[in-house]
């Protein structure tokens, strides 16, 4: 073992005296002393370090220290309590931040809703379906349909709920429509029930009444034509043209023998329809081509293969979707035909995906597509089925060629034959007024009736209406009533039939007795008996005439009656339905009223309208307001509402009575409907203001002012002009402009002179319209410079004062200068001083100041405004200042600190030179101490270093 | 830890004066002792028993008992005698560029806890020798002191010295015996083994007288 391990040893054994066996450390230490040494020093140091151990503190100082500490303890902070308040509080608050995240995620994802486009699906299509291979339609109805939302999983609208209102064709109703996140159903439901709101909406399918020309029908690649359905009553036998029955139903397809639930508009046909219903529900479900289906008419029918043009043309509906129908018509006796079809449709629209929906149809018409004079050749068989009937009344005897007088009648011995008078009366309500006049027209020809009767009138709105009476053989009065009934809405009927044999024949009795009576006073007077007594042929001839006249009378009556028992009356009044015309007021503030009518008529003239009246006038505030009562047809109605915003911003809106849709129908074009407009301009903030400018020379300025005025209608009402102590003149004017002008005449102004101060209120620009008349003052001031004044100060050394002065009362007079102020004074040398402030005419300045300089010797002298560019703008009146000291040479005297002085200074320089010199010796000093402070550090830190080498090595 | 200990904090945490006495009367020796033999003065090491005791207290609550006791009540002492230091050299404007916690001396040497009254002129051997020892002791470096402050004269274990300083258990052993080594060399430079010796002769010559 050496010293080096032995020392490690050492350490070891000092440190823990029992740690381990020292026998080895031992036999070293036995040889080497130096080591030795060592151990017993290390353990000399540990003890002497243990000793120091016993010192402490006193048992006062224990006890004042301990009471110091309470007394501190007691008024300070008390002990706290376990754990910080901020180290508990801390995870709680975190533990909220975390679940309010966590619910403001829930709430963002969960809580929002979806919003659904209503596509109403069926009706619509219903009607895409019957557009496009009709080009007339009849009255669908609807109910009950569901809407489908486009994406299922998401959400779901409820079902729609029309209520079937056909007001002239059209379907008004409301679907109501819910939305949910939730897939669950049955939540769903309530969820829908909860949140469903409901939407309104209009379906509008055009009616037409049937077909006026059978020819244009055959135009028409379609195999429906609605409104011509031919129905038959198995009960009457009888036939109703007409009506429609059409019936969608694109539920209850699971349920077997369950058909539409749902009735047609028309009366006519609603009996019948009742009958389709009925049949149909007892069949078995709306399936084509078979028994099913269509069996309107009471008939047992076979089926018969489809039309080959049966298919519904595909795409069905254009846009979104295409889809295919499946089905086909049957064909029922009568040229009726029913059938059923389902359409699928698949929708396209946008981000959502593809829906395909399935629909069902079941239809009932007419197929006239093949027979063009269907209608007619149906309503001639008609007729001459019911003339048919009538004829075996009338016998086919050889008549007696008829008296020319009426012959008295005798009664007959046979039964009377039944004297019937047939009134009708009906009220249709009609798309067209004139076809349906038209229709009339033929009926009545066709019927061999005639018309006595017409008149038209036209409602409100250009909707006609009318009045036919029709006369008619009582034959075919029913026949015409009843295809009367069918050209359009009936409103009202009544028919009657009046019997009048009673009354005929009574009329014919009496007459018959009158007419014997006749002849038998004709007898009388004929015979001689009576001849000769005057009075009483007289009185024959008045009884004679009495019955003459009862006769006709009764005659008359009985014509009457024959004429109506021979011809039947059907009143029909013929009416479109009532339009409302909208009306629309509006208020449009416009930026100038006068160029606002011209372009509203540009408008109106565009747009097919018509201006009424027009009338502009001038408000308080000179704003110009125009009043326009306007008409536009009902077709550009719209198209002239939204044009208005052109005119300026509309304020004010109010429309009445816009009934969209009909601004496609072919009255619209005919049908003006009045606006009423309002235009003003916007009140502004009118300018005012003043402007101070400063000039050169103001006759030049008011002359150019003169010039600049009536660029801008401006004039100068009042105006005032001062001058100012200097000579200057300020001119104060005020200036009347249009409110228009007032920005152009401040720019204007701006090149008279210089600006000094503008203050202006109010709005300057775009002052337009009315208000741009309105006059307006400004305050004008047109200033001169200030001028240069000429003043100064001289100094004069003079010999004697007194002499001096002299001469200078000499000058004051001779110049007519004012003295101002004046004094003098004696130095403490003796000497004498004065100063006087003199005031000079600027345009003797220059001389009198040449005079004054001549008094003495000029020490100094400053005088201003004397230059060449003050004395051009000089006011030779105005009064310069001028003060003059003149004081004697002072007497010389030697100057005792002079010297001494100077020496001081002397010495303050070198002084300041030795401040100097210090300065940079310690500049110098403090700039290297840090380098001096770094390396003493250095050296400081090698010696240690050194030293600790030297120590590891010993 | 203790359950003593921790039972200890419990009451201090809960308010109890007594347990501020028990705290107080079993650690207040070392913690005396360290801030005087750091600052050589009786004032300054009463001050900074008071501070660190009222520190203590105000802190226990925040005490996470991973260390003992003692450690932890020393290493308040020594900031506390640190900013005491600080404090005392910004009232004199500094003695040194570094803030060390020198050796500060305003008053006597001190008598030992029972011992002479100050300013008796003539000291004992023992004293002489105790103020050597002190004296040498101020001019070992900083952490070799402290290492020795702490474990010889505070009677902090190696470990719980460690944890006052801040360091690992082996870089407070290597010190601690570095600083026995430095004073030893301090103590033998100012002749106190002779001293000794001598002393040890004498003794030795007077049992064989």
């Amino acid at each position: 073992m050496n010293c080096k391990q032995a020392q490690q040893l050492i350490d070891l054994r000092v440190d823990d005296p029992h740690a381990q066996d020292w026998t080895a450390l031992e036999q070293h230490l036995a040889g080497c002393p130096a080591c030795a040494a060592l151990l017993s020093e290390l353990q000399q140091t540990r003890t002497l370090l243990a000793e120091l151990r016993t010192e402490g503190p006193t048992s006062e100082e224990m006890e004042s220290m301990l009471c110091a500490v309470n007394a501190e303890n007691i008024a300070g902070p008390a002990i706290t309590q376990g754990v910080s308040f901020m180290r508990r509080v801390t995870p709680f608050i975190a533990a909220c931040v975390g679940v309010a995240a966590v619910l403001l995620l829930a709430l963002l994802v969960g809580g929002s809703h979806y919003t659904v486009l209503v596509e109403a699906v069926s009706p619509p299509a219903a009607q895409e379906v019957l557009r496009s291979p009709l080009e007339t339609a009849g009255k669908p109805v609807v109910a009950g349909t569901e809407v489908r939302g486009y994406n299922e999983e998401r959400f779901r609208a409820r079902r729609m709920r029309v209520a079937p209102e056909s007001v002239g064709g059209n379907i008004a109703g409301e679907a109501y429509v819910g939305y949910g996140v939730q897939s669950d159903r049955a939540a769903l439901a309530e969820r829908l029930d909860q949140y469903s709101y409901s939407v309104p909406f209009e379906l509008r399918v055009p009616v037409a009444a049937p077909s006026a020309t059978p020819s244009a029908a055959a135009d028409e690649k379609g195999f429906f034509r609605f409104g011509e359905a031919q129905v038959a009553d198995a009960d009457d036998a009888k036939s109703y043209v007409g009506g429609t029955a059409i019936v969608l139903n694109s539920e209850n397809r699971d349920k077997e023998g369950d058909g539409v639930v749902d009735q047609s508009r028309l009366d006519v046909a609603g009996k019948a329809l009742e009958y389709v219903a009925r049949e149909e529900r007892a069949a078995a479900g709306g399936t084509a081509g078979g028994r099913g289906s269509g069996i309107i008419l009471g008939q047992e029918f076979t089926p018969t293969p489809p039309p080959a043009a049966s298919p519904l043309p595909s795409p069905v509906a254009e846009g979104k979707g295409a889809g295919h129908a499946r089905g086909g018509s049957v064909a029922v006796g009568g040229g009726a035909f029913a059938g059923a079809y389902e359409v699928d449709r698949k929708e396209e629209s946008g981000n959502a995906p593809s829906v395909a929906r399935t629909e069902h149809f079941a239809l009932a018409g007419v197929d006239l597509a093949g027979e063009p004079d269907a209608y007619d050749n149906h309503v001639d068989r008609l007729v001459e089925g019911t003339e048919q009937e009538a004829a075996p009344a009338v016998t086919p005897q050889p008549q007696s060629p008829q008296p020319e007088r009426p012959q008295p009648d005798r009664p007959q011995s046979q039964r009377p034959e039944p004297k019937i008078i047939r009134t009708g009366t009906l009220s249709i309500e009609v798309t067209d007024y004139t076809a349906t006049t038209e229709r009339v027209d033929q009926m009545v020809t066709r019927c061999k009736a005639f018309i006595a009767d017409a008149s038209t009138k036209e409602q409100q709105g250009g909707a006609l209406v009318g009045t036919i009476v029709i006369r008619v053989a009582p034959e075919q009065f029913a026949t015409l009533f009843a295809a009367l009934k069918l050209l359009g809405r009936v409103e009202a009927e009544d028919a009657q039939a009046a019997d009048v044999t009673d009354q005929y024949v009574d009329l014919e009795a009496r007459i018959h007795s009158l007419q014997i009576s006749e002849e038998r006073l004709q007898e009388l007077v004929k015979s001689k008996t009576i001849i000769d007594k005057v009075q009483s042929l007289l009185e024959v001839e008045r009884e004679m005439t009495r019955v003459r006249s009862q006769i006709e009378q009764l005659q008359g009556q009985l014509r009457v009656m024959a004429d109506r028992v021979g011809m039947s009356t059907i009143t029909l009044t013929v009416r479109e339905p009532a339009r409302t015309v909208p009306v629309a007021a509006l208020t449009i503030e416009v930026t100038e009223v006068e160029s606002a009518g011209p372009q509203l008529g540009a408008l109106l003239q565009e747009l097919g309208g018509r201006l009424i009246s027009g009338k502009t006038g001038k408000h308080t505030d000179g704003t110009l307001r125009g009043n326009y009562e306007v008409q536009i047809t009902l077709a550009r109605f719209a198209d002239l509402l939204s044009a208005l915003s052109q005119l300026g911003r509309i304020e004010d809106r109010q429309v009445k009575d816009q009934q969209f849709g009909d601004t496609n129908a072919p009255w619209a074009a005919k049908v003006y409907c009045p606006v009423n407009l309002l235009l003003y301009e916007r009140s502004r903030q009118l300018p005012q203001g003043s402007l101070r400018l400063e000039v050169d020379k103001l006759e030049t300025a008011l002359v150019a002012l003169q010039e600049v005025l009536p660029q801008t209608h401006a004039a100068v009402v009042s105006s005032q002009t001062t001058r100012e102590e200097d000579g200057r003149q300020i001119a104060n004017l005020t200036v009347r402009v249009p409110a228009g002008q007032f920005a152009n005449l401040l720019t204007g102004l701006g090149s008279l002179g210089r600006k000094l101060n503008e203050q202006t209120a109010g709005e300057l620009g775009q002052i337009v319209g009315g208000m741009a008349s309105m006059p307006r003052e400004l305050a004008l001031v047109l200033a001169e410079r200030p001028r240069q004044v000429p003043s100064g100060r001289i100094f004069i050394e003079v010999e004697k004062f007194a002499t001096a002065r002299q001469a200078l009362s000499g000058i004051i007079e001779q110049q007519k200068v004012q003295v101002l102020a004046s004094g003098s004074e004696q130095r403490t040398d003796g000497t004498w001083v004065g100063g006087f402030r003199l005031g000079i005419r600027a345009g003797e300045m220059e001389k009198a100041v040449s005079e004054l300089e001549s008094l003495g010797r000029v020490l100094r002298r400053e005088i201003q405004g004397l230059g060449l560019g003050d004395l051009a703008r000089m006011d030779g009146d105005a009064l310069g200042t001028i003060e003059l000291t003149m004081g004697e040479k002072a007497s010389m005297q030697p100057d005792p600190d002079r010297a001494a002085g100077s020496i001081r200074a002397r010495l303050r320089d070198g002084l300041a030179g030795l401040y100097n010199a210090l300065g940079l010796i310690l500049y110098g000093i403090v700039a290297l101490a840090p380098w001096l402070v770094v390396v003493l550090l250095l050296a400081w830190v090698l010696l240690k270093l050194w030293r600790r080498v030297r120590a590891t090595h010993k | 830890m203790g359950t003593d200990e921790a039972e200890l904090i419990a009451r201090l945490r809960a308010g109890d004066r007594m347990a501020l006495e028990t705290l107080y009367r079993q650690h207040v020796q070392r913690v005396w002792r360290y801030g005087w033999f750091i600052t050589r003065s009786r004032d300054a090491a009463a001050e900074i028993v008071q501070e660190t005791f009222l520190r203590v207290l105000r802190s226990v609550g925040r005490f996470e008992a991973r260390s003992t006791l003692a450690t932890w009540l020393l290493t308040v002492t020594r900031s506390a005698a640190l900013e005491y230091v600080r404090r005392r050299q910004r009232e004199r404007l500094g003695r040194s560029v570094m803030p060390q916690l020198h050796v500060v001396s305003d008053s006597h040497p001190a008598v030992t806890a029972g011992g002479d009254p100050p300013g008796n002129a003539a000291m004992s051997d023992a004293d002489a020798t105790r103020e050597e020892v002190r004296a040498a002791l101020a001019t070992l470096p900083e952490a070799q002191r402290d290492v020795l402050i702490l474990h010889e004269l505070c009677e902090l274990s190696v470990r719980d010295a460690a944890g006052v300083l801040g360091w690992s258990e082996t870089r407070t052993k290597v010190t601690l015996f570095r600083a026995r080594r430095r004073l030893r060399e301090t103590l033998s430079a100012a002749g106190v083994f002779r001293d000794a010796r001598e002393a040890a002769r004498k003794a030795r010559g007077q049992a064989r007288a």
